[in-house]
């Protein structure tokens, strides 16, 4: 996984895009829809279950 | 552009590859006012070879032209060993060799049977739907095979030595990535043979052609100009020699190193045109505008390098003198060059080494440089010129492609004729045979 | 039934055509069947002679290179109405060719480097007086005009070539295979992890075994197989020239990430051994790229 990443960032940074800002986004592009729909699901159920029990703790 | 003034406008140039328009300007009493050879389109390869290995170079500068992809596969080799100081084995000089004269073979065929012969078998007041290569094909069916068959032999030689002839890839930075089999070579020794004899029956052809068309090619653009072309030790050369000039009067002005070119290349930027002008120096701009080719080869050398082209020359120099200066008379040069051709490949089959093994350096170490690579392309010298990094990766290009030598020369040459068509009426006068194709 | 064919020249390197051209003999089967309607590098019509035609009038428009110009355009334009089967032919054609590779750069930035900086000018201008203008960044035909065929290569071979002429001809479907340059490829393969990369220059490519096993950058596993590995077969890597299999939409992603797989080194010594993974990784389809993409979005935004 790291390896993909590391090539990917070697992708961006000679295509002219700042690798920090769009990082996370690519990881998707690779992946492309499958991905895309999986974050939006994650986000769907983060809401649905609400604030995370552990948030007040340490 | 004054009310009364007309422009005429050809667009596109046919039977040419690439993207070209011509505008021509009358004034209204019907003088030709200026005539422009538009180049209107260019990919810009010195910009994007930037940050590339330069290994590489040879797979991807071949295509800037898929009729001539051996000289750029060839040229790119050379400048990346100049760059990195390398001597490729001696064997892998001749594959090279043998690679570059197949293509100058079937591309001096292809320009001559589907470019040229048009205007001469179906004349230059034919109609259009006449005057190309299927028509030909159509009309005298002996003619069209031998072309094809010509062109093949050609094509399949240099498939065999490149591994695929439109965009070769098997030379690279110190020596060729394959060696040459001897069951191919056996192969090809024995087709050189008809591919001989068909050269000659071409020859014949041409000259015949040269016989019926001789008042346009003695009279019509006739232009003088400086000439630049490939020699080594005056013969007629297209794989590595020197470079020589030669200035309208016929005097050799210079001789030098590839390296050395920018002495002498000068590169005008016409505001009508993609393709730049390229001019002797020296001598400023527009008075050094020099054309390559065929032709310019012919003046420059002192002879040919094998025999039977020799002849050949010696023919068209007694019929025309040298240096010669009729536009025309590049078809007739062509046809001396493809008998050279035939002549070194065949010289190549025949000799042990190009089926030697040795054929590359296992140690190739790239460094910080910079590198020429020069060759003849059928159109003219090529030059490719790359900067690199000390890991070897491209940091700058300069290339100045065979076409690019002759831009302003053509257009000079149209300049005569337009003068002589609009203004004198010279198609009228004229002595043109009669068509072989109506 | 004669067919029409217009065969069009976009910003190209002519080799599509050369590879019909070297059909050789067989060219004699194929020619009565055709019409040639439009074909400036062989026959003398001309573009006003194109843009006269009725639309849909010509059977097939063999459409060769990419937009580079503003007036690649245009001819785009007018050869998809005129013709009633739109054939992007070549990878220019299909996914922008290697000269999608200037992508990389703005227009401005090609065009100072050629006609300002180069060492040889002596003159530096931008030429303007009855030329058409060059696009600010390539993009693929399709996804400029609607295409009907596809047939990529870098060219195409006279066998691919003829087989789509003979399907378009006999009124056939012309699908591309599902199959990889791998499929057709003669050298033995062994289990795929490499330590080193080499660079083509290095050392010896020893013949007969497989050269990604050998450790050279050879694409062949993520490039469609239509070639019949013309380049692994002559001891060279496959450049990828002829673009990814069907339904690979970014060849470059996919060919990092499969990197990324067989890859046994460091991330620091992998991101070391492909300093260039724009050159590496997307030979002719660079226009076709998401990265590409993105940044034709912003850079036509900026202008406006």
């Amino acid at each position: 996984m790291r390896s993909r990443f590391a090539l990917l960032e070697n992708l961006l940074e000679e295509a002219g895009f700042e690798v920090e800002r769009v990082h996370l986004q690519w990881a998707s592009a690779a992946e492309g829809d499958v991905f895309a729909e999986g974050i939006t699901n994650m986000v769907e159920r983060i809401k649905k279950l609400g604030p995370s029990p552990v948030r007040d703790g340490d | 552009m004054s009310k009364d003034e007309k422009t005429i406008r050809i667009a596109p140039v046919t039977r040419l590859e690439g993207h070209g328009e011509l505008t021509i300007k009358l004034t209204k009493t019907g003088k030709v006012k200026d005539v422009q050879f538009n180049v209107s389109s260019t990919r810009f390869f010195e910009k994007f070879l930037e940050g590339r290995f330069a290994e590489e170079a040879p797979r991807i500068a071949p295509r800037i032209c898929g009729i001539c992809p051996e000289p750029h596969h060839l040229a790119a080799t050379k400048a990346v060993e100049a760059a990195w100081d390398i001597t490729p084995p001696p064997a892998a000089v001749k594959l090279r060799r043998l690679l570059i004269n197949a293509k100058q073979y079937s591309s001096h065929a292809l320009h001559f049977f589907a470019l040229a012969a048009p205007d001469f078998l179906a004349g230059p007041f034919g109609d259009p739907a006449l005057r190309n290569v299927v028509a030909i094909i159509k009309a005298l069916p002996d003619v069209g095979k031998m072309a094809l068959e010509v062109m093949q032999f050609g094509q399949e030689l240099a498939a065999a030595v490149g591994g695929k002839a439109i965009h070769p890839v098997t030379s690279t930075p110190g020596g060729m990535l394959n060696p040459f089999s001897e069951e191919k070579r056996d192969e090809f020794l024995k087709r050189s043979e008809k591919a001989k004899e068909q050269t000659l029956a071409t020859v014949t052809l041409a000259k015949k052609v040269v016989e019926d068309y001789w008042d346009p090619i003695t009279k019509l653009a006739v232009t003088p100009t400086y000439y630049l072309g490939m020699h080594n030790k005056g013969n007629l050369e297209i794989y590595d020699g020197d470079l020589r000039v030669m200035d309208p009067a016929g005097k050799i002005v210079a001789d030098f190193k590839p390296k050395d070119y920018r002495k002498y290349y000068g590169e005008y930027v016409p505001n009508h045109s993609y393709a730049t002008h390229i001019y002797y120096k020296p001598d400023g701009y527009p008075k050094g505008i020099w054309r390559a080719n065929s032709l310019a080869r012919c003046n420059i050398a002192d002879k040919m390098a094998t025999p039977i082209a020799q002849e050949a020359l010696q023919e068209m120099r007694d019929a025309l003198g040298r240096p010669i200066h009729a536009t025309f008379a590049y078809h007739w040069a062509r046809i001396i060059e493809l008998v050279q051709a035939i002549e070194e490949i065949e010289s190549l089959l025949k000799d042990p080494d190009i089926v030697s093994t040795d054929v590359k350096l296992s140690d190739v170490q790239p460094k910080k440089g910079d590198g020429v690579g020069c060759v003849e392309a059928p159109r003219g010298t090529l030059l490719h010129h790359y900067w690199t990094d000390e890991k070897g990766i491209i940091t700058k290009v300069n290339m100045v492609v065979a076409t690019n030598n002759n831009i302003a020369g053509i257009e000079k040459s149209l300049m005569d004729a337009a003068r002589q068509i609009f203004e004198d009426k010279a198609h009228e006068s004229l002595k043109f045979p009669d068509p072989i194709i109506k | 039934m004669v067919k029409r064919i217009a065969l069009v020249q976009l910003s190209s390197c002519w080799g599509c055509d050369q590879s019909l051209v070297d059909l050789h003999l067989r060219l004699l089967d194929v020619l009565p069947e055709l019409d040639i309607v439009y074909w400036p590098a062989v026959v003398d019509y001309k573009l006003a002679d194109l843009e006269a035609m009725p639309k849909s009038s010509i059977h097939f428009g063999f459409v060769e290179g990419s937009c580079r110009t503003k007036e690649d355009e245009h001819l785009l334009n007018v050869v998809r109405e005129k013709s009633k089967v739109l054939i992007a032919w070549g990878s220019c054609s299909v996914y922008g060719g290697v000269q999608g590779l200037g992508n990389q750069w703005t227009i401005e930035e090609l065009l100072d480097r050629k006609f300002i900086k180069a060492d040889t000018i002596t003159d530096p201008r931008i030429p303007e007086e009855n030329l058409p203008g060059f696009t600010n960044h390539i993009r693929p035909n399709p996804a400029i005009v609607p295409v009907d065929v596809i047939l990529p290569g870098c060219p195409p071979t006279s066998d691919n070539t003829a087989e789509a002429l003979t399907a378009l001809l006999t009124g056939k479907p012309y699908d591309l295979p599902n199959k990889t340059v791998c499929d057709q490829c003669p050298m033995e393969r062994k289990e795929k992890i490499i330590k080193k990369f080499k660079r083509t220059h290095e050392g010896k490519i020893e013949p007969g075994i497989c050269i990604l096993d050998q450790g050279y950058l050879c694409l062949g596993f993520a490039t469609i197989g239509l070639c019949g590995a013309q380049c692994p077969t002559v001891n060279t890597p496959c450049k990828g020239c002829f673009g990814p299999p069907p339904n690979i939409k970014d060849h470059g992603a996919k060919i990092i990430s499969a990197l990324g797989a067989i890859a046994d080194m460091s991330h620091e010594e992998l991101k070391a051994a492909f300093p260039d993974p724009i050159g590496s990784f997307y030979f002719t389809d660079y226009a076709s790229s998401y990265l590409s993409k993105i940044r034709d979005k912003q850079r036509s935004k900026a202008k406006k």
